[in-house]
């Protein structure tokens, strides 16, 4: 496989933060730790104002940052792209948070370790879709092969609430709320 | 937010401490033996005494781990990671400092071992810079970051360098060649403050071209901290200017008898470039969403 990657239709989400709910169950996090976080944006003026939901967790980067940093070889890319992480050998540095712009990496304090979204890959052995994605009940988010994503929804990856694309390379694809 | 990493503010500075007054005095035994002055008491003790501040550097460090225990998988990815590069030049750092130590005290020639040990030690300043350097916050993705690192090497190696001198070696403190050694030397830590000096406009003008995360760093300097800014550069200055002043106005004075203003001077200098570290973990903000 090549490589793994999310899709998210942000003019469908409408926001319930049932992903995140899901993916914290499923990784049965501590609270103020979360592996997919959902931001709500707020903007405009009447008689247009808006709201955005933004939802995202690793994003499996082509650059992955954190991998290039991690000084244990902790973090590393798989064979299928997806970004894992070694629990056994982190060292709690935190430099990994330090490298990833969109909170990717979370600190667990009792562990005094650092996880994050590994795609539920135990999930995808056996042949069930990630957390997220089964919980999603607008069917906003999708997930699979990148380029076959691509194909299906197009090739747009940017938001104006994304950092530059171009310094980790994240694999999503996104469809904006258009206004 | 890393306003909580005290570990790292003195790590980075015992080992910018420890690595620029090695330097310092390597410079100057050099410069003294031209001179034909050989009997360097200061030599050993001060050797030692920065064994023990890099030994402390290391064990504040750690620290910062979640978890020690792992510790020593943190040079497994040296082929990419600046961190575990630092980690492992640091320990080379401290290790040499060992044998430097430990070939002094058995009175043989440390000419050879004095320049691989400065040249780790310049090593590892280049790899804790580099470390923030190649991060995602931009207040640290700057040639500010490498300025202010080696900057802080310099101007604390110079004090460290003078402060051995004056603890470790007294009796032989401020002869002429002494005094003349630390103008030049205080002339090349003015100059370190002068190079950050003239950078800073020009760092502080990126932050507010930059991304939405260097403006937010921006407006914490400025908004909140504009007054501990100025200090942090006040400080360094009065004290590296005192300094420098009491070597010439002084210096007959100086070889009597050390006043407690240059303890003062030394003080507002280590002060100074302490506060310019705290400013700098606490304006790294990451890029994130929004």
């Amino acid at each position: 496989m090549g490589q793994m990657g999310f899709y998210y239709d942000l003019e469908t989400c409408i926001g319930c933060k049932g992903c995140q709910i899901a993916c914290k169950d499923k990784n049965d996090l501590k609270t103020g730790e979360l592996f997919r976080e959902v931001h709500d944006f707020e903007g405009g003026s009447f008689p247009s104002p808006y709201v955005d939901h933004v939802t995202i967790s690793c994003n499996h980067c082509d650059k992955p940052k954190c991998v290039e940093n991690c000084p244990t070889g902790a973090m590393h890319k798989r064979e299928d792209g997806i970004v894992d992480f070694d629990h056994s050998k982190c060292v709690g540095c935190k430099m990994c948070m330090w490298s990833c712009p969109y909170d990717g990496p979370v600190y667990l304090k009792e562990e005094g370790k650092v996880a994050k979204c590994d795609f539920c890959k135990d999930l995808l052995e056996n042949n069930e879709d990630p957390a997220c994605v089964s919980a999603c009940t607008m069917r906003a988010i999708d997930y699979g092969d990148i380029e076959e994503l691509k194909e299906k929804y197009g090739t747009n990856q940017s938001i104006r609430y994304f950092p530059d694309l171009d310094i980790t390379k994240p694999n999503i694809v996104v469809k904006q709320k258009s206004r | 937010m890393f306003s909580q990493e005290w570990p790292l503010i003195f790590f980075t500075l015992f080992g910018q401490l420890a690595v620029g007054t090695f330097i310092v005095l390597m410079a100057a035994r050099f410069v003294l033996k031209r001179n034909g002055i050989t009997d360097l008491r200061w030599l050993n003790p001060s050797l030692l005494a920065l064994t023990v501040l890099m030994a402390v550097a290391i064990v504040m460090s750690m620290f910062h781990l979640g978890s020690i225990s792992n510790a020593f998988y943190a040079l497994s990815n040296a082929g990419s990671s600046w961190l575990a590069r630092e980690i492992l030049l640091a320990g080379v750092f401290l290790a040499l400092l060992v044998a430097t130590y430990a070939i002094s005290y058995t009175q043989k020639s440390i000419d050879v071992i004095s320049w691989v040990t400065a040249a780790a030690g310049i090593a590892t300043v280049y790899a804790m810079a580099s470390v923030y350097v190649t991060t995602i916050i931009p207040a640290w993705m700057h040639v500010n970051t490498y300025l202010a690192y080696f900057g802080t090497t310099v101007i604390y190696g110079v004090v460290g360098a003078g402060l051995c001198f004056m603890v470790f070696g007294r009796k032989e403190f401020f002869t002429s060649h002494y005094v003349s050694f630390m103008k030049k030397a205080g002339f090349v830590a003015a100059g370190a403050i002068i190079v950050q000096l003239i950078v800073l406009p020009v760092y502080l003008t990126s932050l507010a071209g930059g991304a939405p995360a260097a403006q937010m760093s921006l407006n914490l300097l400025f908004e909140n901290h504009a007054w501990t800014m100025l200090l942090r550069w006040l400080l360094t200055i009065a004290g590296g200017g005192l300094l420098i002043y009491s070597f010439y106005r002084y210096a007959d004075r100086l070889t009597k008898h050390i006043p407690a203003f240059i303890y003062v001077a030394v003080a507002l200098v280590l002060i100074g470039e302490f506060t310019g570290r705290y400013l700098f973990y606490i304006s790294g903000i990451p890029m994130n969403i929004g």
